[in-house]
């Protein structure tokens, strides 16, 4: 009955506010986008000419190609030396430690611009750095241009370690300590316990914190766009400058291009969370 | 007319049977225990008579009135939570006074009245407190307090001590039964220690899957169960298969097991004479002390019998021994 | 286990070097004149002066605020009203939210702001808007925080049984929700409504997609004032990293209060 359906219906009122906006502004947009990508800039109609573009243009096979090996390179290199750095931290002092999450707390929130003008204002061509050893006649800085792949995937490593160490403490503090002395009981070094024990249990938190590392590095814009301006081959440039680029505006291969760059960071993420499932045992993979 | 009457009460969760046909009664005053294992139906008969569930079928009546479709806030109910129920940003004081407010009383009756109520819990002190500066036992006597202040016409306590660590448990145990017995409330308790049931309750009944085992007085529970859950789940109970006995002992019994209490069987290691009793033969297996009384478990054949002895004497069997157990034949319970 | 001790204190010296390494420099060359050799040629507050000076700083940095802090009221508005349904009607509503709310993690950085964009940029009514295009971009983008803040606070204190508890002394569901949930969610969203604020804060890539030069937030002034003396830069910088830096410490200090007094609860009766 009418009356009844109505009465059941207007508790749910108060979720109407929150679906509009999410409908709006994230649902309809996210679906636009998937769609423009399979649709012709010239006839509007169902296509897969944007993607037949994006994988026999050289340009923008190279922009993927760059885009997924400074965000794997930079997030395998600061995931160890977050791994390394959470890993130390629980074998140093109370004081140590408490220092050491201060600075990685503090480092964490030094992102995005100010970032990226620090490191130029370091070592950019009139860096600090750089002049001072320059002016001291060491030979240190001469290969490495900041106005480069280097440049970048130094900045991105920088920004990987505070981020990364930060969300693998709270997995080596699931490791407990009765674990290591149950093992030592047992015979088995520091290496052993790690590889049969240790490492196993960290591995839904590595795995988690690397999809989010490379979620991080694929989608960094800011840095980039400071040190490189448009020129620069990355995927979260060049979708900008189809989007609102100066020349005509080249909406459908944009879009098709962040279908790629989402569908990219769905599959390491999948990927991540499949070998969790796979290989761990024992416990929430949460 | 019985204070609370459950009137072939059903209850399903999709399809699962929970609550079947439950009728029971509970007089003006009394403190019954709803006892059982885990999922037996007792917490849920509970928060029907509550109004936090309602009933497939079935009719509930306080005090003279069906209040089976009325809402929980108009059927002047108190419950206690297991969990800690408090509302964890008011204060003590603010959390008791949760109810009076909503009845529009004015502020000096509400004070009086929040004091009264936690000089009783004894907690006076504890007033402008937050409930999580107070510990688990001080939580339950507060949220204790918030329900008794409103004077509801019966108080349901939903397995409130089993988060508290035991010592505490039995302080808290005689505390509410005071409270009580005092305020002559009548209380509905659902645990599934069988222990705190013997010492709270004037009677209990005992859950399985949704029926009632059996009901009584704590004691007639203890003493005389009916079937073999009940004396599997109350007491120590000796269960054993009726023809394995039977070849003990040469008898014949028409049901599945005997139920002997470890505590009716005398052990010595001289045989005994005795009319209407069982002597049986057997070997010492293992014997734990437990405080004032050692209990025995001695391998008569392939019967394993526990025996509970007082630790009244030097001279007590010991293992491996060769001991007669006498039974008294009225003591040997007969249940399906 | 003394040198296993020493070896990872050293390590980590070297991390926390190579970290604050940056920050460091860049804070020493806000107040150098020149720096040529390896200590500062001389000292001076004088770029300090004409940054806090500039007409346009403290305007662009109250912007940066101003829209750091209202998407994160509007967010929270919008999810407490759906913890009304899904808490005292429709648990089922909650796992919607929640899969709704998960969804800015994969759209982050530019593709939101620029579907968003593409969407609305052509619209002839308000939506067109581009301060308003922006608002709720942020809104959308804070949602998983706003929501996992209030998702932990509820969860911690077991809200349905609270609810229940209010009912049974009487009160309406509407009161249960106004006196005993909205307070307790409130502490949970003050943490994650600071560090989305944060993150808003520390924003360039939407607003310049989305804001251009409409409204001039401090990051785009920081952008603006790239070929100006380094040390100007690195006022700038230093103020806008201090700004982010005070925020996050605001969270982690409100997150502590509530820590402390669960510690001080008393252990025996």
């Amino acid at each position: 009955m009418k009356s009844l359906n109505i009465k059941k219906g207007i508790p749910m009122i108060p979720v109407i506010p929150f679906l509009v906006v999410a409908v709006m502004y994230l649902i309809l947009p996210a679906v636009g986008i998937a769609l423009q990508g399979f649709q012709s800039p010239v006839t509007g109609a169902f296509s897969l000419e944007n993607f037949q573009k994006i994988f026999t243009k050289i340009i923008y096979i190279r922009t993927i190609q760059n885009s997924l090996n400074l965000s794997f390179i930079s997030t395998i290199l600061g995931l160890l030396i977050s791994f390394l750095a959470a890993l130390a931290l629980t074998s140093v002092s109370k004081r140590t430690e408490s220092t050491v999450m201060s600075i990685l707390s503090m480092s964490s929130n030094f992102a995005g611009l100010p970032l990226a003008f620090a490191f130029i204002l370091v070592l950019g061509n009139t860096g600090v750095v750089r002049q001072l050893v320059e002016a001291a006649n060491l030979h240190w800085l001469d290969g490495f241009d900041l106005y480069s792949t280097d440049g970048v995937m130094l900045i991105f490593i920088y920004f990987q370690i505070p981020l990364g160490t930060l969300l693998l403490v709270p997995s080596f503090q699931a490791i407990r300590k009765e674990w290591k002395e149950a093992a030592a009981l047992m015979h088995a070094n520091s290496v052993q316990f790690w590889l049969r024990v240790g490492l196993p249990m960290l591995l839904p938190g590595l795995m988690g914190t690397f999809g989010m590392l490379f979620a991080n590095a694929l989608t960094a814009y800011a840095t980039v766009y400071v040190l490189m301006s448009n020129n620069f081959p990355l995927m979260a440039i060049k979708i900008t400058t189809l989007f609102t680029g100066d020349s005509v505006t080249q909406e459908e291969l944009g879009s098709a291009l962040s279908v790629i760059m989402i569908l990219c960071m769905l599959i390491v993420i999948g990927l991540c969370n499949l070998t969790t499932k796979l290989f761990y045992k024992g416990g929430d993979t949460k | 007319m019985a204070y609370i009457q459950f009137d072939k009460v059903n209850k399903f969760f999709g399809n699962n049977h929970v609550l079947k046909d439950i009728s029971l009664e509970v007089n003006q005053g009394e403190l019954v225990t709803f006892l059982g294992p885990s999922g037996c139906g007792k917490s849920t008969l509970l928060r029907c008579l509550a109004g936090l569930e309602k009933v497939t079928s079935g009719v509930i009546n306080l005090n003279g009135v069906n209040i089976t479709d009325l809402a929980p806030q108009k059927r002047e109910i108190g419950m206690v939570f297991q969990a800690y129920s408090l509302f964890p940003n008011l204060t003590v004081e603010q959390n008791i006074a949760f109810g009076l407010h909503i009845l529009h009383m004015d502020k000096k009756t509400i004070r009086e009245k929040v004091h009264q109520v936690l000089a009783i819990v004894g907690l006076a002190e504890k007033l402008k407190c937050y409930p999580r500066q107070l510990s688990g036992g001080q939580q339950q006597r507060v949220a204790l307090a918030r329900s008794i202040v409103m004077e509801p016409k019966v108080l349901l306590l939903d397995e409130p001590l089993s988060a508290i660590d035991a010592l505490l448990r039995r302080n808290l145990q005689i505390e509410i039964r005071r409270i009580q017995r005092e305020l002559k409330i009548t209380t509905l308790f659902v645990t599934h220690d069988q222990d705190e049931a013997i010492v709270m309750s004037d009677r209990i009944h005992l859950f399985n899957m949704g029926v009632i085992e059996q009901s009584g007085k704590s004691m007639e529970l203890y003493a005389h169960p009916k079937t073999r859950f009940t004396a599997t789940f109350i007491g120590n109970y000796n269960i054993v298969k009726s023809q394995e006995f039977g070849g003990l002992t040469g008898d014949t019994y028409a049901c599945d097991v005997v139920a002997i209490r470890p505590e009716i069987i005398e052990i010595s290691k001289v045989q005994p004479q005795g009319e209407a009793t069982y002597c049986l033969k057997g070997e010492v297996c293992s014997h734990i002390p437990h405080g004032n009384i050692i209990r025995y478990t001695v391998a008569c054949g392939d019967v394993l019998l526990n025996v509970d002895r007082l630790f009244d004497s030097s001279l007590l069997p010991q293992d491996h021994d060769i001991v007669y157990l006498s039974i008294k034949k009225e003591n040997v319970l007969e249940l399906n | 286990m003394k040198s296993k001790r020493t070896l990872a204190t050293v390590y980590l010296i070297a991390v926390s070097f190579f970290l604050l390494f940056p920050l460091l420099i860049t804070c020493i060359f806000s107040f150098v004149t020149s720096w040529t050799k390896l200590i500062p040629n001389g000292w001076t507050l004088e770029y300090y002066q004409q940054v806090i000076g500039q007409a346009n700083f403290w305007p662009s940095v109250g912007r940066g605020l101003l829209i750091s802090i209202i998407p994160v009221f509007i967010s929270g508005l919008l999810i407490i009203l759906t913890m009304y349904t899904s808490v005292l009607y429709y648990p089922w509503v909650d796992r919607v939210v929640q899969a709704i709310c998960m969804l800015p993690h994969t759209l982050k950085g530019v593709i939101l702001a620029l579907a968003v964009l593409s969407m609305y940029v052509g619209s002839p009514t308000v939506l067109s808007d581009r301060i308003l295009m922006l608002t709720m971009v942020y809104c959308v983008a804070i949602l998983p925080y706003i929501y996992q803040g209030i998702r932990n606070n509820l969860d911690a204190i077991n809200v349905q049984n609270l609810v229940e508890a209010a009912v049974i002394l009487g009160s309406s569901k509407l009161y249960a929700f106004f006196k005993v949930i909205i307070p307790n969610m409130i502490t949970g969203i003050m943490v994650s409504a600071l560090l989305g604020m944060s993150t808003l804060f520390a924003d360039f890539a939407i607003v310049k997609i989305l804001a251009g030069g409409k409204y001039l937030t401090a990051q785009q002034l920081l952008y603006n004032s790239r070929s100006m003396p380094g040390q100007l830069v690195s006022v700038i910088v230093l103020i806008l990293f201090l700004i982010v830096l005070l925020i996050s410490a605001g969270a982690l200090v409100i997150q502590n209060i509530g820590k402390k007094d669960a510690d001080k609860a008393v252990v025996e009766d």
